[in-house]
Formats: C-alpha cells, structure tokens, sequence
C-alpha cells in the first residue's frame, strides 16, 4: 500500500513528461515558431544542425567544466553517456565528485550522493537544455542577438564550426564549437556582462560510434538508498535558515531544481531555481525589503522580476518572461501574491 | 654630482613613501575602510600569490586569501610596529593557511625532502650544476610551480616567504616559532628540491 | 658565528641555490579575479559598519557620554511634543540593502549560465557547494521500486 501511494504521484508525473517529450520532440515545444528560425537566413546552418541532431546524439566522451561561481571557481572533469534523450554523468576516481552519478533516462532524473547515500529525484533536463538552444536560435532570427559563424578550432581530435553570439551592442555572450558532422557542441564558453569569460565546457575525448549501450546504464537503482525530492531539500534548507517553504505549485508548469541559501550584503537569500519549457526562473526570499522600482531599473532584454511581500517575507521571481507572465505565475502560490 | 642629486632625490623619495606609509597604517588602525582599500591594492596580489601555492585548492585559496585581510583589518589596531607590516600580514596569511590545511587534512604529505631537524636522508643535488642559461618559458614556469606544490609545507612556506617575499630569515623565524639555523636549513632543501625538479626537466626535456 | 651556520650561508649563496632563488622570484604574479576583490569589498564594509557600531556602543558607554545621551535623550522627547504633528520625524525607511535588487538579477543570471556550462550533466552552481540535507524523509523502498 505505501509503495502504491509513492508510485502514483511518480506516474501521474511522468505521464505529464513523456506527454511534453512527445510534443516537444515534434516541434520543440513552439509550434508555428519553429519555421521562422529554421529558415532564418541569421541563424548558422550548422547551429540548425546541433538542434536536429541534439535529440538523438549518441556518443560517450569526457568533458572538462569550469564556471566562476562569485569568488568560487568550480573546476571537474565528467564522464559523459548520451544515448538521444537518456543520459548518465560519471566523475573519475580521485575527484571530489567521485561515486556521484546522474542519470536521465527521458523522464526522470536522478542524482546519486553517494556521501549521504540519498538520490535525488527531478525533471529531466536533456529537452531543456535544448529549448535554450532552440531560444538562442529564435532570438538570432528576430535579430535580437547576433549569430557569426567562423572557422573552430580542433577539438577533442575533430574540427569545429565556431558560432559567436553576440548581443546587439557587440558584446560576447556565448561562443560555440560545433563538429558539423554530427551536429555535436563540444565546447562552450559564457561570458558575463562584462565580456569576461566566467565558463566553459570543453571535451577533451569522443567516441561517436559507440558500442551498443546497456538500458541499465540510464538507470540507478540501488537498496536502501535514501530518496528525496528537491521540495524535501527545500523543507530542511528553508527551517534551517528561517524562511517558509514557499515553491511554486507543479500547476505552474514550473518543476523545482534547486535550492539553496546565498548571502547577499549580509543578508540570507533562499533561492529556488524553477525549471521548465518555457524557460526558468528564480525565486528568491528575503527577510529584508526589496524596492520593487529598483528591481525594474535592472530588468533587461528579455529579463523580468516581480516581487511582493506576505507573512513577513519578501519574495522576488526573476525569469526571461514578462512581467505578466511572471506574475501570473506568482499568483499559483496563492498566499498573498500579486 | 647627478649620481648625488639622483641619490639625494631617491632618498627624499623613499622619505616620502615610508611617511604616506605610516600614514596609510595609523588609518588603518583606526579601521578607516577607504585607507584599508589601498592597503589591500598594495598587497592583494603578493598574498593572493602566497596563499594560492600554499593552499592547493583554488577555491580555498580565494576564501583564505580574503580571510587574511578580513583579519588585518580586524586587528590593526594590534599591530605595534615591531615588525614590517608586510611580514605581519604574511604572518597572518601562513598561519591562515597552515590552520586550513590541518582543519581540512590535506597537508601534502608526497615530499620526497624532510626538515634537517628531523635527522633523516637528504638528496642533495650537484652543487656544480649550472645551466648555461634557462629560457624563462611558460613551461618551465609550470615545472618550477609543480615543483613548489610538490615539497612540504615547511619548506614552501620558507621558500615563499624568503625567495619571493624577500622576508628576512630573522622575521621568518619568528613567524614559524623556529631557530633561525632551521629557516636557513629549510631554505636550502627547498631550493635543493627544486634543483631537482628543474635539472630533470632540462635532462629529460619534458614535464616532470 | 657557529660552523654549521657559516656553512649553510655559503652554500645557499652558490650558484645553483641563486639560481633557484630567482626562478622563484620572477615567476608570474597572480592576479586576484575583479570578483574576489569585490567578495572582499563586501565582507569589509561589513566588518566597518560592525565595527561603527561597537565604536558608537562604547561611546554610550562612557559617563560624560552618557550625561549627553541622556541631555539629547530628553531634548528629542519633549521636543516632539512642542512640534505640530506634520513636523514629527518620519518614519525611517524599511530598506536595509542598497543594491540587493541588482543582486537577485544577477543571481538569476548567473545561475543560468551555469546551468547552459553544465547542460544535462552536473550543474556548477549546485557543485559550488556540498549537499545541505539532513533531514529528510526515509524510506526503506529500494531506487528498483520506484522504476517506472
């Protein structure tokens, strides 16, 4: 009877996935849209490419991550599986994240801590990640970012296409390297705001012609693991640091990823990252107040806030969507809401 | 007369900068954070550089580096004077990371050189040897770096401290609580160690 | 000067000691990130409010001082009462962190970044720091029966 209760929500879940994957896989989840970028003259042919190859990659290799988190520099190698939509992470013996795995198997993904001996269980990101290919592709067509493309360099033993993008003042935001053949990014650098190039990923080995790979790769299962969702993390971080466990309802549409506490100016911020197909956002909440006019002087682009108060807190959502859009979003909390 | 008046004016110059300096410090000691500013401009790059090879993780090395001048600014009032204020903050730099090194059980512990103190075998290398020249390369950078991650924390920090701080072997005496016979001891291992390190990268030509 | 002493100067003045010695000098300085310095910024203009603050404490603390404090104390409580009401003080602004609005967008944008490095593997922001869990949910089913 217990595993019976655990089991439906996990099925309605994964339902509502494999519903999106499907719809997702057809059109990238914007329909009527998909023609405009996949036409555009402004988006590289071979940027086309890496999103039509992107759902069906296969290849095992390894990849080195740098990402300059605030004064944190974060630096680790990772063994990568991809079989289309199931992935599986590995990190080599010897590195901080050794034992750690993460699997996607197309509806679900887990990630094992092998110090806690928990796993805990999301959304899949492999359609996401791919949506954000699909926007940066969009927004090239409608002229809102740049797109050039130029000679790469070799990389992993195979010669890349480069697809610089840009904002519309010049500065760099992204720079990409494609291996045209497959279709396959295997190097991407992020730039800040500044220009300053704040990470990257690069593979430094490939296989694309893998051996046949065993289902079970894409899975993990292990007895008397610990299992938890990121609304549990959510629970023990927010009573630990004297916030309310406020979340988004799944009705939203938005599935939440992560969640942590950041100190700002002396103050603590929980922060609740939101995964979705439209995009994702953040929820921030505070102890202190929030000048909703200053929040708005730092809205950009595409980037919208929107913020209110309610049982003493201050809460802030922040996501590439309009103000609307956001706040109709904020008001699926209910409670004292916009 | 222009070697006199060159001197005379370097000399007017090093007044000059040892009174801002004193200056700068009596501000300091009163916490004025705007003076504190251009006190960590002046030496932000020389302990950044200390405690990045003496802490290998370079996360941690971040966190310890703005640790040593939270604590210098904390405590400048306690500083008397009896010592440069450089080799203070060095002072509290090493012992910074010293306690994060044990705090985390990461001290590196694959020395093939031990202190002289401690009586055991130590391969010294030629004393004849001398390249001709060293081409001062990128590469041989990383062989001098990977060599100085390689020792003992004893050793490193004496290196450091003497070779690239240009700290007397007296200050660093006090700062590590030891005779200053063991400092010059240390010393020498460490550039001993090194010897090595660089004379098999020239031999063999390649990196370690 | 003791022997070993003089022995030990003359030979960390030979050749190849020196030669050592300025590999070590000239190799490159590391320059700390714009980002470090501002982390810095942060945490000691923290520590001078905090310090402000036990200043102006210890100030209160002191007898004349407080023959003053007590001096203004009473000034601000009958003065008050003498002004017609729309002259009163305002009320103080709610608004501690100045720029914390910026903050949050840039937050936001960061771990956005991270998560485009990152992709479907291990995500930077979530390996900037160790897993916070300690209280969770147990459950004796096995990861097999969860398997859909």
């Amino acid at each position: 009877m217990k595993r019976a209760l655990f089991l439906v929500p996990l099925l309605v879940w994964s339902s509502a996935a494999l519903a999106q994957g499907g719809h997702s896989s057809r059109g990238f989840g914007h329909r009527g849209q998909r023609s405009e970028w996949a036409s555009s003259p402004l988006v590289p042919q071979v940027l086309k490419e890496a999103i039509r190859h992107g759902a069906h990659a296969r290849f095992y290799g390894r990849r080195k991550v740098h990402f300059a988190h605030g004064n944190v520099n974060v630096d680790f190698t990772e063994i990568v599986y991809r079989d289309g939509p199931r992935t599986r992470s590995e990190f080599p013996d010897g590195s901080r994240f050794a034992g750690q795995i993460i699997v996607e198997d197309g509806h679900v993904r887990k990630e094992f801590y092998p110090d806690k001996n928990e796993v805990i269980v999301k959304e899949p990101r492999h359609e996401e990640n791919l949506e954000r290919l699909v926007r940066l592709a969009r927004r090239g067509a409608d002229g809102r970012i740049v797109l050039t493309k130029g000679p790469g360099m070799k990389v992993a033993g195979h010669w890349t296409v480069q697809i610089v993008v840009q904002d519309k003042d010049g500065n760099p935001l992204q720079r990409l390297y494609v291996e045209p053949k497959h279709g396959m990014m295997l190097k991407r650098e992020i730039f800040d705001q500044g220009g300053a190039k704040i990470g990257y990923f690069v593979f430094d080995k490939i296989n694309f012609d893998p051996p046949p790979f065993d289902p079970s790769l894409f899975r993990f299962s292990r007895r008397g693991v610990r299992v938890i969702t990121p609304y549990d993390v959510l629970r023990d971080v927010a009573s630990k640091a004297g916030f309310a466990p406020t979340f988004l309802p799944r009705s939203s549409g938005y599935k939440l990823e992560d969640v942590r506490v950041a100190n700002r100016r002396g103050e603590d911020v929980l922060v609740e990252t939101y995964g979705s197909r439209q995009g994702r956002l953040s929820l921030f909440e505070l102890k202190t107040d929030v000048s909703p006019d200053r929040l708005h002087q730092f809205e950009r682009d595409e980037l919208h806030a929107v913020t209110w108060q309610a049982g003493g807190k201050t809460y802030v959502i922040v996501g590439a969507a309009s103000s609307e859009a956001l706040a109709n979003v904020a008001r699926s909390i209910g409670y004292g809401t916009p | 007369m222009e070697l006199c008046i060159g001197t005379a004016l370097l000399t007017q110059r090093m007044q000059n900068d040892a009174a801002s300096e004193a200056a700068l410090i009596e501000k300091c000691r009163r916490q004025d954070y705007e003076a504190f500013g251009k006190f960590v401009d002046a030496y932000q790059s020389r302990v950044f550089g200390f405690v990045r090879r003496m802490v290998p993780n370079a996360e941690e090395a971040a966190d310890v580096a703005q640790e040593v001048f939270i604590k210098a600014f904390q405590n400048f009032n306690r500083f008397d004077g009896r010592s440069s204020v450089r080799t203070w903050l060095f002072r509290i730099a090493y012992h910074l990371c010293v306690d994060r090194a044990r705090k985390e059980d990461r001290t590196p512990d694959r020395v093939a050189l031990v202190d002289p103190e401690e009586g055991e075998h130590i391969d010294v290398p030629d004393a004849r040897w001398q390249p001709d020249q060293l081409a001062m390369d990128s590469e041989l950078y990383a062989v001098v770096e990977d060599g100085v991650k390689s020792m003992s924390e004893k050793l490193r920090s004496v290196l450091l401290l003497h070779d690239r701080e240009d700290l007397p072997y007296e200050e660093i005496a006090g700062m590590l609580n030891v005779p200053v016979g063991t400092v010059k001891s240390r010393l020498f291992l460490a550039r001993a160690h090194l010897q090595n390190v660089v004379k098999a990268y020239l031999d063999g030509g390649e990196k370690k | 000067m003791n022997e070993n002493f003089k022995n030990i100067d003359e030979k960390l003045n030979s050749g190849p000691q020196q030669m050592v010695a300025h590999l070590v000098s000239s190799l490159p300085s590391e320059e700390p990130s714009m980002l470090w310095r501002s982390g810095l910024n942060e945490a000691l203009r923290a520590q001078s409010r905090k310090a402000e603050r036990r200043r102006r404490f210890f100030w209160v603390l002191r007898p004349l001082s407080l023959t003053t404090a007590c001096a203004l104390a009473a000034l601000l409580v009958v003065r008050p009462m003498m002004m017609p009401p729309s002259l009163s003080t305002p009320k103080a602004h709610a608004m501690v962190s100045n720029g914390i609005e910026r903050d949050l967008m840039d937050l936001h944008q960061n771990d956005m970044r991270a998560f485009d490095v990152g992709g479907a593997g291990l995500d930077p922001t979530e390996a900037a720091r160790t897993s916070s869990v300690t209280q969770v949910s147990w459950t004796d089913d096995s990861e097999a029966d969860l398997e859909l």
